[in-house]
């Protein structure tokens, strides 16, 4: 199991034992895996020690969005069964969370992903969304399947987002 | 055995450390960083340790009467040790062995005689009466002069037990809360305690507010355990430093000249075989302490460096307790901080060695020595030159020099350790503050134009160039968007406003004055910056607000917190507005924690707004109102919005799009979009194909 939480939380230490405290058993290239699935890579390999680069304090010497993709690239590897995403694509541009949402669907074969989200474009990537509200679950079923429910309250949200978002 | 006990060693000496280019390395000479990362130097020299020590008397200015007094108070109590040693030199010779007292003929100095003059003639038992006499009344005063007044601490070598000892007037050795016991230890002592206590108070308090007034740059590097220690840990040895250096050394050489002073006048011939063996302490104290003091002085700041480590290792893992319990790194996490505990003990015991050292030579060469004083008197009182009583006052004083001396000895240790502690106060100390890199003074006018850059570049510290030859303009009554990919640099961009930032090439002029020849405090006052992470304090809703702005009336706050959609959370809180929050505002939702540091930021009421991504808090909506609200007011101000949605974008006059460090394009959505190949149109195709519709 996997947690990674809405708000990123790294330590003042080099990315690698960032990772590695997530998983001690990670090979060199798991890292690198891990590090290219959340879309690290282009940044790492800017810093001046890559992957040994040390980190501020609570990973204060990168920006907000590589802090939080760096956590994202923490929690995927642990190689667990279970991944939580809490809100993870918040602080991140609309490409990267497109690559992002990309990179966990295609590992999503042999684990379960669970990704709590607003945005539009991650849930409709989900397999079954599940739609709450004030502690409730009121709908249950993929996009297309409760898209198609007149009245149905997860309808009356992309509606709601879509009319607002619309360029 | 042996084996095991090397690898015993080697454990002990290991600890991770997250210092680039340094390495932990054991023994007595070698370096210790851990995370150091600002004070990365802390190399020191003979000299630079005195002038060191030298700096602290500074402080001095605050307590001057406690200073006096507790200076006067000390001084008073020279006086029983003139008298104490010839007390017990009368209850000998004249009660129990019952001599005649015959003032003329008896060995006494000269400050006795009004004394000897009122014993003289009187019976063994009368003078033992009125010595008895004179000793209660001293009693009561001064008490027993064995072990003096103070807070009852214990003297542990480790920096908590100094640091509370040093605020608590007791340090131990010549400088405790008081000498004296009694009426007088007493009162001494709480004069000694207030002193202390204000000078320290002073002291860290100025620590503390150089500290959050560093650059932020710089500051982002230094870790919260190490500040903690030096605020706490470190001020107090400042204090100490200037008992050591000034209190201590005066009063032994008060306490020497007055005992050669008694000797010179009552033996004159035994006070020269004293003084010669005393001669010979003084080069031995000297070459066992001066030698090594570089060393010393390094063990104790590697000392203090690993202790500051193990702070470190708690509160960052504390602080990110969800992130360590979640990876299931509980484990791995122990270890650290029991491999940096350890070795914070290690390093400890490592700092005792010099104390060890010295006390075991001073105590080889004084105890032969004593013995030969002994032998030697023994034969004087057997020849009949000296009595049995003057026996036991020349050993009194020889045991009374001999402290002196090695308090001499060891008073240049204890410069060194505690010059390795303030060093660390004052290298932060002198870290330049924020406002010191302006014209404080130079106060900004109201803003009325707005914000210009020119040719500004910034590089971070560790050389990464985050923003390249960036011209632009933004106007009071401008509402600017900043778009790009994320790490290209927008917050790097915002923060050039409030001068968060200072850039390293070109300017930023803020109406025509250039940020770095204004005052920064003034420029601050009119900007309000709504950070890409929430950082709420831990009180109550309304003070997190009166932060913000202290002239917030209940108005203005519930206005604010409506732009910013949080009064719909609020009014199910117990106590409303008034409701206290958890640690950094823990106990609300992420999302509820943005909306109201937005809150916070809307309430100051600013003439340069910044929304660094409030994107994340808001849904599409609240953002869109929140930004229409501001719209509505912007006449008079200038709103910078760092966003992705669409929606909030398009209502801005004018785009800026970075990439890479770089300004791409200027302008308003309808101009960029007519760019064919723009990079704007680029991005807003993509969000579009992306959204559906
Ligand atoms: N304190 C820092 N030290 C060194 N590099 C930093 C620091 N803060 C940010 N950076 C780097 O500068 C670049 C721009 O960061 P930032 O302005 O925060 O980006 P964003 O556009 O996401 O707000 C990023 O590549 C980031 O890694
Ligand atoms: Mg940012």
């Amino acid at each position: 199991m996997s947690y990674i939480f809405q708000e990123h939380l790294l330590l003042a230490e080099s990315i690698r034992s960032n990772l590695s405290l997530a998983n001690p058993e990670a090979t060199e290239k798991d890292m690198l895996r891990a590090l290219e699935a959340a879309s690290c890579m282009e940044f790492v390999q800017d810093l001046p020690d890559g992957i040994d680069t040390v980190l501020g304090r609570s990973g204060d010497t990168l920006s907000v969005g590589q802090q939080q993709r760096l956590s994202i690239a923490r929690g995927l590897v642990r190689d667990a069964k279970v991944v939580i995403l809490d809100e993870p694509t918040d602080a991140l541009d609309p490409q990267t969370e497109i690559l992002l949402v990309r990179a966990l669907r295609s590992q999503a074969d042999d684990r379960l992903v669970v990704v709590i989200a607003h945005r539009l474009s991650t849930i409709r990537q989900a397999d079954k969304i599940v739609f709450l509200e004030e502690g409730k679950v009121k709908e249950v079923g993929d996009h297309d399947e409760l898209m198609s429910r007149e009245d149905g309250a997860y309808r009356e949200f992309v509606r709601l987002q879509s009319s607002s978002e619309a360029t | 055995m042996v084996r095991k006990f090397i690898q015993k060693r080697q454990v002990d000496r290991t600890s991770d450390t997250t210092q680039k280019d340094h390495t932990i390395v054991s023994g007595f000479k070698a370096g210790a960083q851990f995370d150091d990362r600002i004070d990365t130097a802390p190399e020191i020299s003979h000299v630079e340790s005195l002038r060191i020590v030298l700096r602290g008397f500074k402080w001095l200015k605050y307590v001057k009467v406690l200073f006096a007094t507790r200076w006067a108070m000390r001084t008073v109590m020279i006086i029983p040790g003139l008298f104490l040693g010839w007390f017990a030199k009368i209850v000998i010779d004249h009660v129990i062995l019952q001599v005649p007292l015959v003032a003329d003929d008896v060995n006494f100095p000269p400050h006795m005689h009004w004394l000897l003059e009122i014993l003289e003639g009187r019976e063994p038992l009368n003078i033992a009466l009125i010595l008895l006499t004179i000793y209660v009344v001293g009693l009561v005063l001064i008490g027993t002069r064995a072990g003096g007044t103070g807070a009852g601490l214990y003297g542990g070598r480790d920096a908590a037990s100094n640091a509370e000892n040093a605020v608590s007037g007791n340090q131990g050795g010549a400088w405790t809360g008081s000498e004296a016991g009694g009426i007088w230890g007493i009162t001494e002592w709480w004069v000694s305690v207030r002193l202390s206590q204000r000078f320290i108070n002073r002291l860290r308090t100025d620590l503390f507010r150089r500290l959050i007034r560093a650059p932020m740059t710089r500051i982002d590097d230094q870790a919260v355990g190490d500040s903690l220690y030096r605020t706490l840990y470190d001020t107090p040895m400042v204090f100490t430093n200037i008992t050591e250096t000034v209190f201590s050394p005066f009063f032994i050489f008060v306490g020497l000249g007055l005992t050669f002073y008694q000797l010179w006048w009552t033996y004159s011939e035994a006070s020269m075989l004293i003084i010669g063996l005393m001669a010979l302490m003084i080069p031995i104290t000297i070459f066992t302490t001066i030698a090594p003091s570089k060393w010393i002085r390094r063990m104790t700041q590697n000392q203090r460096a690993a202790g500051a480590a193990t702070t470190n290792t708690l509160e960052e893992t504390m602080n990110n307790i969800s992130a360590v319990q979640s990876l299931g790194a509980m484990k791995t996490e122990k270890e650290r901080f029991a491999n940096r505990s350890a070795h914070a003990f290690w390093r400890a015991r490592i700092a005792m060695f010099p104390w060890l050292g010295v006390g075991i030579i001073l105590e080889i060469v004084g105890w032969p020595l004593g013995f030969y004083l002994a032998w030697h008197v023994t034969n004087m009182v057997i020849e009949g030159q000296l009595t049995v009583g003057d026996f036991g006052a020349l050993f009194g004083m020889y045991m009374g020099l001999r402290g002196s001396f090695q308090g001499l000895g060891r008073l240049w240790l204890n410069v060194q350790d505690q010059a390795a502690a303030a060093r660390r106060v004052f290298f932060f100390m002198d870290l330049v503050v924020d406002d010191e890199e302006h014209q404080p003074g130079n106060k900004l006018g109201p803003i009325e134009a707005g914000v210009q850059l020119e040719n500004v570049g910034f590089k971070y510290p560790n050389g990464h160039e985050a923003l390249k030859d960036i011209n632009l303009e933004l106007r009071i009554g401008e509402i600017v968007a900043i778009v790009g990919p994320t790490g290209c640099g927008k917050t790097s961009l915002a923060y050039l406003l409030p001068s968060f930032l200072k850039p390293t090439s070109g300017r930023v002029l803020v109406d025509d004055h250039d940020v770095m020849q204004i005052d920064l405090e003034s420029l601050r006052r009119q900007t309000s910056y709504i950070f890409q992470e929430h950082l709420l304090l831990s009180e109550s809703i309304r003070s997190n607000l009166s932060l913000a702005n202290p002239d917030a009336t209940e108005e203005d706050m519930v206005k604010a917190l409506e732009s910013a959609s949080c009064m719909e959370f609020i009014e199910e809180l117990p106590d409303g507005i008034d409701t206290v929050l958890g640690r950094s505002g823990d106990t609300l939702s992420v999302g509820q924690q943005q909306r109201l540091s937005i809150a916070r930021g809307l309430v100051r009421n600013a003439k340069i707004m910044v929304l660094d991504e409030p994107t994340a808090a808001l849904d599409p909506q609240t953002e869109n109102l929140l930004v229409r609200s501001l719209r509505s007011e912007a006449d008079d101000r200038l709103v910078v919005v760092i966003a992705h949605r669409l929606s909030t974008i398009r209502q801005a006059d004018k785009i800026v799009f970075l990439d890479e460090g770089e300004v791409k394009e200027v302008g308003s959505h309808e101009e960029l979009m007519s760019h064919e190949d723009g990079p704007y149109r680029e991005f807003v195709n993509l969000q579009s194909s992306t959204q559906p519709a």
